[in-house]
């Protein structure tokens, strides 16, 4: 059951990155971003052709993983999403669709249909602590899970921008009347889901065994679920619905071990959720 | 008007609105509102729901765009900035509702409204002014914003204006919901708001109060202004008759000496 | 809109189009060896099922508003239904495809009950977590489906007449589009589509109206599922073998891709997108694997600059090409509200003792907060009531409460002398209760004349069966529904403007069509919430006179929430004063005026006097 647990938050912990970029993302500018996970399969192809075929360091690929996720993400708020400001939601929402086709189309085109595995960034027997293995792989994905949200953390709680950001994803109209810059708050939360997914992508597909185009944009459905779960008014609450949501999976796999039982038992727990406390578990009611 | 004719730095006026015109789909609400406020000065818009008092705001401070007309703030033309721009020109909004961040602490909240301050020093300076005037905030600035009191979030809204050093502010009904102490202590901060060399312009429904602080007086009715003086002259017959609610006082109604045409 | 385009190619289909529509697809098919050969009849055939999942996720979420993100797994539903329905239980063509249907239809409907409690974001996730459940348990099960392996679905037969070949399939396929295609555009053009449309509008609007809201998506549902559940019966032969995968979250992505980008709400836009995105570069084949980048790219170029899609980008074309902006400004004078003078006797009632309507110690609070606390009001039979009072006084939240829209918490509404405090508002439109709301209650994406239809959505006694088959009973009761719309557009000055989108009226006309709308139905008792709010003084000199008109020459009875003081002096027989959710005073106008507590409560109380 402990190993359960520590597996589930490892996994839980990438499901978290994926869901604050969607939650950003969701939070500044009110689209839901189908792009999200794609931005992470593009990081994975990068770092694997960094690593695997020019046989650059692990360290280089990932950077370079999220370099380029970090800049598809930018080229597309600044062609696509700001001048979409007053367009109606739903085509936004599409747009973001077709943003996922087309990294999709990219992969296809450059690396092929068939699956690509990326080598985790350590080797190793890992680690046992009280008595839980944890391998190298999932220690990565925590200690990365907690730099990232560190890093949020203080982004949002210490800076002026991030503070910013925060209220912008509270009431995006009030905070312009304190001279709050609209469009570098939308570039900020489309830059910031990208180096997420990029984030995300690298240490999940070693995990995940192999990847291929389109493999992660499956975690979409996960990560809206867990954005959702921990409350669309709180940031740390769509990362911690991501661990809640890693976790939970995890343990359905042990307690029924059927295909597709963990993931729509997911789904039906995050339903019943929203039903009993439609604000989320972090979320502040209106 | 050219920009020539007004000099954009210490313009007479701080504000000077001509012939503003909006409406939201074909619905028109304000139908040509022009008025100046002089800088230093305390001004009321009073008037009845509907009569466009908060729209008049948001136009001034950019959060609606207008069909036609002209605004200045501080001498220079902003009718066609966007409202973080027009921030920057010394304008601060207190918003109707408070707008408070409920998450954030009360000291968060307040750096927002300093957050075009970039250097730490000028902001806890900036912070410390505005506690001056708000001695009871100085307590909380580690509390979530959303678990003060009505009367407190109301404070921390038109502290957060002040941490900005406004050259005019806006206020839209800060009485709102609030308990007859914390509308004393309020009165006495926006006075000294206004000391202090803020021009203040506040929106307000309790026109006893609006009138206890304002030295100008604007009404409107049914988006456009219907009178424009000195706030001591506007006595109750005169406001109710100006509000359109002069039928109240035994006026004979104006419909009713219209001849019926069918 | 759809109405207007429709009432363009005439009335009706006439014998000849219904021949050429009839015969199109079979000859198309018979044509297809020539023109495409057999792999690209094929391909041809799987566009044609996308866009016919297409045209029924279109009826969801373009005509009601319901966003699903689950939309692959209605046609999966449809079909493994008409899978096993042909190769387990060995039943004949025609039977399997009304088992896909059948069965998509009840699936969606069961989809639809949450529904009914949540929307956006939330139903976004139910529909998804719906369609994961199918997609990785329920189209796996080996007894359903054939698991991994998948169900082998065999080319159906007609009359002992094998559809095998892919030419034969694509006739079928072709036939089945655009019969799809005319029970949509029937639907459209009946007071079902109606209803959805105003249900997406504004569902309190919708209901004030008449339209039982919750019956009408639940319908949108299960339409949407039948439509789906057939393209997925017709999808699956064209696989072979159905499997799971093939009714994935991408694929459902799609279909959502297809209805926006070619405009929601509009069928042609949507088919245009589908021939663009799902047909085109199947059949083509000529890009080599670059259709898929090319494809996405154009998705993104023709979103971002069309927003409303395809449909939009067309509408918004023709717009420009008529004429320019639409006229801001100008409440025009209001013409004389001379408005269906259907048989007087249906309002006149004998003048009976109690009041038309009674509301006694009425009690209604938003989370804690009291907005109404123990009102009590009476209206009679041929009165205009006025009720005044200060901003927050609760003026809105009573009305709201008599309209149905509010339930109380306490306290008795009686109409006629009957309870009615818990009826649902659609009832209470039956009962002939009408409103108009704050901002103009007018459907503003839909045309004149479809809100007067709309308005008149109690007076269409046909069913949801008729609708789609519009007969002949339909077509004469449409009829009637829209001679009597465009005499009322007649009578308000707007009979020039009756295929414009209300939105492009001005705030006074916007008026007009929104009292037309009430009047139309024939009400006994009017709501008007602040009807002059927006108009000149000139503007709300003449609505006096005109409310005046309504009760003498029309006997209706009239309660108006009203700010501007003499608009409610110049009409009412009676005024009741609200403050801080209470009743302050009442009687007739000139007395309560009088009352020197209904001036400081205007005045901003206690401090008022004070300082006043």
């Amino acid at each position: 059951m402990g190993q359960a647990l520590v597996a589930g938050a490892s996994t839980g912990v990438i499901y978290g990155l994926f869901a604050l970029g969607l939650s950003l993302v969701y939070k500044t500018t009110r689209v839901l971003n189908f792009a999200q996970g794609e931005f992470g399969t593009l990081a994975a192809y990068v770092a694997w052709q960094a690593v695997v075929v020019w046989r650059l360091g692990w360290a280089v690929g990932a950077l370079l993983a999220i370099a380029s996720a970090l800049t598809v993400a930018l080229v597309f708020e600044r062609l696509v999403v700001r001048r979409m400001m007053t367009a109606s939601r739903m085509s936004l929402t599409v747009a973001t669709a077709g943003l996922a086709y087309l990294l999709f189309a990219l992969e296809l085109k450059v690396w092929g249909p068939s699956p690509e595995v990326l080598p985790p960034p350590v080797r190793g027997a890992g680690l046992e602590v009280a008595g839980f293995f944890i391998s190298p792989v999932r220690l990565v994905a925590l200690a990365a899970g907690a730099v990232v949200g560190l890093f949020f953390w203080i982004l949002f709680r210490r800076t002026r921008f991030g503070l910013a950001v925060l209220a912008t994803a509270h009431d995006p109209v009030s905070v312009r009347l304190f001279g709050v810059p609209m469009a570098r708050v939308s570039a900020f939360s489309w830059g910031a889901a990208g180096v997420l997914g990029a984030v995300g992508g690298v240490i999940i597909a070693p995990a995940l065994g192999a990847f291929y185009p389109f493999a992660l944009t499956f975690l979409f459905v996960r990560s809206l679920a867990a954005a959702l779960v921990g409350g669309i008014t709180s940031l740390p609450g769509a990362f911690f619905g991501g661990v809640l949501v890693g976790v939970l999976e995890a343990l359905l796999n042990r307690v029924l071990p059927r295909s597709g039982v963990p993931e729509v038992g997911v789904l039906v727990v995050v339903l019943l959720v929203l039903l009993l406390r439609p604000q989320g578990i972090m979320g502040r009611r209106k | 008007m050219s920009r020539a004719a007004a000099p954009v730095s210490d313009a007479e006026f701080v504000l000077e609105v001509e012939d503003l015109v909006v409406g939201f789909g074909a619905n028109q609400v304000l139908h040509g509102v022009s008025f100046s406020l002089p800088r230093g000065s305390f001004a009321t818009l009073l008037g009845l729901n509907g009569a466009g008092k908060s729209v008049t705001l948001q136009c001034i401070s950019g959060l609606i765009k207008p069909w036609s007309g002209r605004i200045r703030v501080n001498g220079a033309e902003v009718q066609d900035l966007e409202p973080e721009e027009r921030a920057a020109l010394g304008l601060a909004h207190v918003p109707q509702g408070r707008a408070i961040f409920p998450d954030l602490t009360v000291e968060e909240n307040l750096r927002l409204g300093g957050y075009l301050i970039r250097r730490r020093s000028d902001w806890l300076r900036a912070r410390d002014g505005a506690l001056e005037v708000f001695p009871e905030l100085a307590g909380l600035l580690g509390r979530p914003a959303g678990s003060l009191s009505g009367g407190q979030q109301v404070m921390v809204s038109v502290a957060r204006a002040l941490v900005g050093a406004p050259k005019l502010i806006l206020v839209d009904e800060p009485t709102q919901g609030l308990a007859p102490r914390a509308v004393e202590a309020l009165k006495e901060a926006l006075s000294r708001v206004n000391r202090q060399g803020s021009t203040v312009l506040l929106v307000e429904h309790n026109v006893a109060f609006a009138l206890s602080l304002a030295r100008l007086g604007y009404v409107m009715q049914m988006g456009r202004i219907v009178y424009q003086g000195r706030a001591e002259e506007l006595s109750r017959a005169r406001l109710a008759s100006l509000l359109g609610i002069g039928e109240l006082l035994g006026a004979r109604p104006r419909l009713q000496q219209r001849k019926r045409r069918l | 809109m759809k109405g207007g385009r429709g009432t363009r190619l005439g009335e009706d289909f006439g014998p000849a189009a219904l021949v050429i529509l009839v015969f199109l697809p079979s000859v198309l098919g018979r044509a297809a060896p020539w023109l495409l050969g057999e792999f690209r009849a094929l391909m041809l055939g799987f566009g044609v099922s996308f866009a016919m999942g297409a045209l029924a996720l279109n009826l969801l979420m373009g005509y009601a508003g319901q966003i699903s993100l689950g939309h692959a797994a209605f046609v999966g539903v449809g079909a493994y239904s008409a899978g096993i329905a042909s190769t387990k239980l060995g039943l004949p063509f025609p039977a399997g495809q009304v088992a896909g249907a059948v069965v998509g239809g009840l699936v969606a409907l069961l989809v639809g009950v949450p529904a009914l409690r949540v929307r956006g974001l939330y139903l976004a996730v139910a529909t998804v977590a719906f369609a994961a459940a199918m997609q990785v348990m329920v189209f796996r099960i080996p007894a359903i489906s054939g698991g991994q392996a998948g169900l082998p679905i065999p080319p159906p037969s007609l009359l002992g007449f094998s559809l095998a070949k892919p030419y034969d399939y694509l006739s079928l396929l072709l036939g089945a589009l655009v019969g799809l295609w005319l029970l949509d555009r029937n639907l459209t053009r009946s007071k079902v589509g109606r209803a959805l449309f105003a249900i997406r509008e504004a569902e309190d609007l919708a209901a004030s109206f008449g339209i039982d809201v919750t019956r009408y998506k639940l319908l949108a549902f299960l339409l949407a599922g039948i439509f789906a559940g057939l393209a997925g019966s017709l999808y699956g032969p064209l696989l072979g073998l159905a499997q799971a995968d093939a009714f994935g979250f991408e694929v459902s992505l799609f279909y959502l891709i297809l209805v926006v980008v070619g405009g929601m709400g509009h069928r042609g836009g949507v088919l245009a997108a589908s021939v663009l995105f799902a047909v085109l570069p199947r059949v083509l084949q000529v890009l080599k694997g670059w259709d898929l980048l090319a494809g996405s790219v154009l998705l993104i170029y023709t979103i971002a600059r069309n927003p409303g899609g395809l449909a939009g980008a067309f509408i918004e074309a023709r717009r420009r090409r008529k004429k320019g902006r639409p006229p801001k400004d100008g409440h025009g004078p209001l013409p004389r509200l001379v408005l269906p003078r259907v048989r007087p006797g249906e309002w006149r009632e004998p003048g009976g003792e109690a009041a038309l309507l009674e509301v006694s110690d009425l009690h209604y609070s938003y989370g804690g907060v009291k907005a109404v606390a123990g009102m009590d009001l009476e209206v009679w039979q041929g009165q205009i009531v006025g009720v005044i009072g200060p901003n927050g006084a609760g003026k809105t939240t009573l009305l709201n409460c008599v309209s149905g829209l509010l339930v109380p918490e306490r306290g008795k509404i009686s109409f006629r002398g009957v309870e009615i405090t818990r009826v649902p508002a659609h009832l209470r439109a039956e009962l002939g209760i009408r409103r108009t709301f704050q901002v103009p209650g007018v459907l503003g994406n839909l045309s004149v004349l479809e809100n007067f239809l709309v308005a008149q959505h109690l007076a269409a006694g046909y069913s949801t069966l008729e609708a789609l088959a519009r007969t002949s009973r339909v077509r004469s009761v449409e009829a009637e529904l829209k001679e009597r719309a465009m005499f009322a557009l007649a009578a308000l000055g707007l009979a020039d403007r009756a295929e414009d989108p209300v939105r492009s009226l001005s705030g006074g006309q916007q008026r007009l069509v929104e009292l037309g709308c009430v009047l139309v139905s024939a009400p006994t008792l009017i709501l008007l919430d602040e009807p002059s709010a927006g108009m000149s003084p000139a503007a709300s000199e003449e609505l006096a006179e005109r409310l005046v008109e309504l009760k003498r020459e029309l006997g209706r009875t009239l309660l108006v929430v009203e700010h501007h003081i003499p608009l409610v002096v110049a009409v009412c027989d009676k005024v009741f004063v609200m403050a801080e959710g209470r009743l302050l005073a009442g009687g007739a106008p000139r007395e309560v005026l009088k009352n020197p507590a209904v001036v400081d409560a205007y005045l901003g109380g206690t401090l008022a006097r004070a300082g006043g």
